[in-house]
C-alpha cells in the first residue's frame, strides 16, 4: 500500500514520511481479512498509469496466477497489467504490527510498530518503485522501437 | 460461462466437484468411484493457480484449481480486477474448502509422503465421500439448478 502511494505520488520519494503523513495515507493499516484481494485506487502513476494496491496475504503467487489462466481461458481482453510483489521489502516489525493491529485488534500496539517498520523499509519500498517504473520504461520504449 | 472451482491444493475437494458437475460421478457414488477418478489426489503444491480443465458442461469449461490460502481472495480479487477493468467475462468461482473436514485434511497432508500415500488417498476420499452433499450442493448451486 506504501509502495503503490509512493508510486501514485502521494509520499514524497526523497525523505522519509513521518508517523502522521504514514497513518493519513488512505487505507493504512486500515484492511481486514475480509478486504483482503480488493483492489484499492491509489492515484496515477507519471506515465498516466492507474495505481492500486491489493492485500493478498501470502497466496499472491497461485491467486495471480488463477486469475490470468482465468482471463486467457475467456479470452478477456484485460489490458496491460503490472502485478508487483512487495513482500520482499516487508520486515518483522510490519509483520508484528500487521498481526497486532488487524489479527489480534491491538491498534495501540500494532500501528506503531507497523509505521515503524514501514518508515525503516521505506528507502527499499522506494527503490522497488523506481526498478518497476524502470522496467515499465524499458517495456515501453521497447515497444515503441519495434513500432518504428 | 467459466466454472472454476477451487479448494487448497485442487486435489480432492475441487477435482470431485467437477466430477460432480460434469456427472462424471454421481451424488450416490461410494469411496471407491471417488478413488478412480482421474484427477483424484494428483495436483500438487507446485501447481497451484494452474487450472486443470476437466470438461465441458453444455459447452462452458469446467475448472478446478489449488488456490492455497487465496481461496477466498481469489474470488474478491477477481470480481474487483474485472469491474475495474471493464471486463465481460462470464464466470462463477466456487469455494470447496467450505466443504473440509478432518479426514480430508489429514488424509491430503499424508499422501504427500511417497510411502504414505496410498493411505493418504484412502482417509482422503474418506472425507471427500463424508461430506459429498455438500459438495453436490455447492456444484447445484453453481450450475444454477
Amino acid at each position: 500500500m506504501t509502495a503503490a502511494a509512493v508510486h501514485a505520488g502521494l509520499l514524497a520519494r526523497d525523505k522519509t514520511p513521518s508517523r502522521l503523513e504514514l497513518v493519513s495515507l488512505p487505507y493504512f493499516d486500515a484492511q481486514k481479512a475480509g478486504d483482503h484481494g480488493f483492489l484499492q485506487y491509489m492515484g496515477k502513476g507519471n506515465d498516466g498509469s492507474l495505481i492500486y494496491s491489493v492485500g493478498f496475504e501470502t497466496a499472491s503467487a497461485p491467486v495471480i496466477k488463477a486469475a490470468k489462466n482465468l482471463f486467457s481461458l475467456g479470452k478477456a481482453e484485460i489490458g496491460k497489467v503490472t502485478y508487483v510483489e512487495t513482500r520482499l521489502v516487508i520486515n518483522k516489525w510490519m509483520v508484528l504490527g500487521g498481526i497486532s493491529s488487524r489479527l489480534l485488534g491491538l491498534t495501540f500496539i500494532g500501528r506503531p510498530l507497523v509505521t515503524w517498520g514501514t518508515q525503516l523499509a521505506y528507502r527499499q519500498i522506494v527503490s522497488l518503485v523506481e526498478e518497476t517504473e524502470a522496467k515499465l520504461k524499458a517495456e515501453k520504449r521497447r515497444k515503441e522501437q519495434k513500432g518504428q | 460461462m467459466i466454472y472454476y472451482y477451487h479448494c487448497y491444493r485442487g486435489a480432492h475437494l475441487s477435482s470431485v466437484a467437477a466430477a460432480l458437475h460434469l456427472k462424471i460421478l454421481e451424488p450416490t457414488a461410494g469411496v471407491d468411484d471417488i478413488l478412480r477418478l482421474e484427477y483424484f489426489d494428483v495436483l500438487q503444491n507446485r501447481d497451484m493457480g494452474v487450472p486443470v480443465l476437466a470438461g465441458y458442461c453444455q459447452g462452458n469449461p469446467v475448472c478446478f484449481v489449488g488456490l492455497g490460502r487465496g481461496s477466498k481472495i481469489f474470488a474478491r480479487f477477481a470480481d474487483s480486477l474485472t469491474a475495474k477493468m471493464n471486463v465481460s467475462l462470464e464466470y462463477k468461482s466456487v469455494d470447496c474448502l467450505e466443504c473440509i473436514n478432518l479426514l480430508t485434511r489429514i488424509g491430503g497432508f499424508i499422501s504427500r509422503f511417497k510411502r504414505l500415500k496410498p493411505m493418504g488417498r484412502y482417509l482422503a476420499a474418506r472425507g471427500v465421500h463424508k461430506n459429498l452433499d455438500k459438495i453436490y450442493a455447492l456444484v447445484l448451486h453453481a450450475r444454477g439448478s
